[in-house]
């Protein structure tokens, strides 16, 4: 048999498939990247400075434009999949959003990075409820180490419990005014707010120069401050002689040979349309947690029939998402008319209320954290029910400017067997490739937990005198957080699991996972792509040790 | 244009002046700018652009801090929106506003833009009265005029920055935070 040229073919370059990629290269592997999408170019695609006036519908779209996905807008909508073009089915609803370009969704992330501890690893054992992984923090805690290293985070040590302290390139970014506000008044009724932990530059790092606080990373970073794969390790690769990027490189199916292993992938190239075949001893999957499910699914043989590595029947089940309240605002009576400063910052807020429920009994399972917004921002604040027109309704608007705190409850959601998504047998996307469908919902943990978020949330803005605008309770539909996975999962049963606790198939011995599809489960601290991004590394050692003994391969 | 903006403003970044205010280089960028040609409405008739016109003007007016809706060019980007909303929200939209009028008719016995400004603020007082149960159509209307002119002035320029003051996109050396 003619030599291979590629030991390796990863799909996705987002934050699992990028990090498996630069591991396996720096193993001496050689790979190939598969990314459906194109190529960005920071300064062009990322509209980071632009003003709601300097675009046609002021930054908000065409009415309807993006299905109420409310990270697609104006200024990202040519970097997102619009749900109108490329459509699917959710009884329930399903907030699936899909970033297919070089660095996937690493382009818009939020940027939190806060660690994941003990806890969160054993829930089964340690908490009394759901499944443990089959690995503990103390194994991956190497790994967060690397992770950091390279991501570059600003933060600082706060002891906190169940969230260790990471490796923090600079300092923090300092509090707004009203941050120090609401840490005073948290303070009293006995509620951690803590500095973000964020993967935005307070200080230059590996090359990359620090923010400079134009609060536009929703629309991607026009300078590489906050980090992307496209921006922190793509440049690590490419021009080196074992490593091949292909983009517009829309992955069908992975391809098995006698035995059942994966011998390759074949995909579509979105410009010329044509199928084509690559082949490699390994196959590394981070296409983000349901295009992952979706392609397992999709590849089915005849040592594969339910797709492939699902002789546990667990493919696309047990989706999780975190959960998230909807908003509750309040009005702080200090705040109103306050002297107009620049508070834009570092995009998003620089304090964040994490999970804080350990020692009571909650009634649910699991926890959440809190996230607040406040600050003057590119819009007018709580604009709504105020009665009355003219000069009175604009001084109302022009004195609640920068006097608003809102929050929102984001959480863990049960791994479930009933929340899926399978292949709809009757919709394919523009490739001709099968759609997957949602079902799914909240549960009642879910529902009991949002209960508890709003009455502190209540406790929180009345700490701070806040007049309370009417809010009804609610969750957003799964996916709003962009925290989907657990479709692919870890265990120790193949019976009940897909992968094992390297990341690697029970039924493929050479195709790993390495997104979020992997999750046991979804717990209430931010930060999933760090977690991503550690697990990631540590499968890809495994992978490359395995290729180099020939275990793999 | 936006494209010219943030490449001047990315060049400007390149050549390691960071902290250069955004605006500066925006109005530079402005300067180039041809004066816009008259907006021509692409839904609504002269006679409904004109009603939106002068509702959006009374809605949030010109104060001293700043120009009023008008100014702003409000009701071109209503219309603009509303040109791209599907045909129930249009066939709405003219309902009410023609309910609004005849509201105008019937309390003062010509059309809305065709009264005196007192006239136009007891129309406007009865409809505001019934805004958070609104039952009518003329009172939908006002509910509906009202939010996009919300949407439309402080997305403006001038309700933006000249209003509300928001400072940024600013490329700072360094954020100090409270101070
Ligand atoms: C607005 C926003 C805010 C967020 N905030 C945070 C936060 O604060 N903290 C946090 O931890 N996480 C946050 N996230 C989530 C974070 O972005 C994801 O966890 C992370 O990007 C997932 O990595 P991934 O590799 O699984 O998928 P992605 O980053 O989505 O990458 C998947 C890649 O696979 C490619 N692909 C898909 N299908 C195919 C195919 N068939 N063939 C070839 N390639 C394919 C895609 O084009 C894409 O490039 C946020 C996400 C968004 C959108
Ligand atoms: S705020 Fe900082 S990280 Fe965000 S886009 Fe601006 S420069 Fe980049």
């Amino acid at each position: 048999m003619p030599q291979q040229p590629y030991d390796v073919i990863v799909v996705g370059s987002g934050a699992g498939g990028a990090t498996a990629a630069l591991v396996l290269v720096d193993a001496g592997a050689r790979v190939l990247l598969l990314e459906a999408g194109r190529m960005l170019t920071p300064a062009t695609d990322f509209l980071s400075h632009e003003m709601p006036w300097d675009l046609r519908f002021r930054g908000e779209g065409p009415p309807g434009a993006y299905d109420g996905l409310w990270k697609i807008n104006e200024y990202t909508a040519h970097l997102y999949t619009n749900p109108r073009e490329d459509t699917y089915d959710a009884l329930d609803r399903f907030h699936w959003t899909r970033l297919r370009a070089v660095g996937g969704r690493t382009n818009t992330w939020g940027r939190s990075c806060f660690r994941h501890g003990p806890l969160d690893f054993k829930p089964a054992s340690r908490q009394g409820y759901g499944d443990d992984w089959p690995l503990d923090y103390d194994e991956l805690a190497p790994y967060y180490d690397k992770v950091e290293r390279l991501v570059g985070l600003a933060g600082q040590s706060d002891r906190y419990p169940n969230m260790p302290d990471g490796i923090y390139a600079g300092p923090p970014h300092p509090w707004r005014c009203t941050e120090r506000d609401l840490k005073a008044a948290c303070d009293r009724i006995g509620v951690p707010v803590l500095g973000e932990r964020t993967a935005a530059l307070s200080v230059p790092h590996d090359g990359r120069p620090k923010c400079h606080y134009c609060s536009g990373c929703g629309r991607g970073c026009p300078v590489g401050a906050r980090f992307s794969t496209l921006d922190a390790i793509i440049p690590k690769l490419q021009g080196r002689p074992t490593f091949t990027l292909r983009t517009h490189a829309v992955a069908r199916e992975v391809l098995v040979d006698d035995r059942g292993h994966a011998r390759g992938v074949s995909f579509i190239d979105a410009v010329t349309r044509k199928e084509e075949e690559v082949h490699g001893r390994a196959v590394v999957l981070a296409a983000s947690t349901v295009e992952t499910g979706r392609l397992l699914l999709n590849s089915r043989s005849r040592q594969h029939p339910a797709g492939l590595a699902n002789s546990s029947g667990r493919i696309g089940h047990h989706l999780m998402d975190t959960i998230k309240s909807g908003p509750m605002v309040g009005i702080l009576p200090s705040w109103r008319n306050r002297p107009r400063v620049n508070d834009d910052g570092a995009g998003g807020s620089h304090a964040t209320i994490p999970r804080f429920n350990y020692d009571r009994t909650n009634g649910y399972h699991g926890g959440y954290f809190i996230l607040i917004g406040t600050g003057f921002g590119r819009g007018a604040t709580a604009t709504s029910g105020i009665p009355g027109y003219g000069a009175s309704l604009k001084e109302e608007i022009h004195s609640r400017y920068g006097s608003v705190l809102s929050l929102r409850g984001y959480g863990e959601s049960l791994s479930r067997y009933e929340n899926r998504f399978d292949i709809d047998p009757g919709r394919t996307d523009a490739f001709g490739i099968p759609q997957v469908r949602f079902t799914c919902g909240h549960g009642d943990n879910e529902r009991r937990m949002m209960e508890d978020m709003y009455g502190w949330m209540e406790r929180i803005l009345r700490a701070c005198d806040a007049e309370i605008l009417p809010y009804s309770k609610r969750l957003e539909p799964l996916g709003d957080a962009t925290h989907e996975c657990g479709t692919a999962r870890m265990g120790l049963d193949a019976k009940t699991s897909v992968l094992n606790r390297w990341g690697q198939a029970h039924d493929v011995p050479n195709l790993f996972v390495t997104d979020a599809s992997g999750f046991v489960t979804s717990p209430g601290t931010h930060g999933i792509t760090t977690w991503i991004m550690a697990l990631a590394w540590r499968a890809s050692e495994y992978l490359a040790e395995g290729l180099r003994t020939g275990d793999i391969g | 244009m936006t494209t010219i903006s943030r490449r001047t403003v990315l060049a400007l970044l390149s050549a390691g002046i960071a902290h250069t205010h955004l605006e500066a280089a925006a109005a530079a960028v402005l300067a180039w700018r041809q004066a816009p040609a008259a907006y021509v409405p692409a839904f609504f008739t002269a006679a409904e652009h004109h009603l939106l016109d002068v509702l959006t003007e009374l809605i949030l007016p010109a104060t001293p801090r700043s120009p009023g809706a008008h100014a702003a060019g409000v009701a071109d980007f209503v219309d603009l929106v509303v040109a791209h909303s599907t045909p129930e929200t249009q066939q709405a939209w003219r309902r009410e506003l023609l309910a609004l009028d005849d509201e105008a008719r019937r309390a003062g016995g010509t059309h809305f833009t065709a009264l005196a400004d007192h006239g136009r603020r007891r129309v406007l007082d009865a409809l505001s009265a019934e805004e958070a149960h609104p039952a009518t159509d003329a009172v939908r209307a006002f509910v509906r005029v009202k939010q996009a002119t919300i949407d439309g002035f402080y997305s403006s320029a001038i309700g933006l920055r000249q209003e509300l003051g928001y400072l940024g996109p600013q490329m700072l050396a360094e954020f100090k935070g409270c101070v």
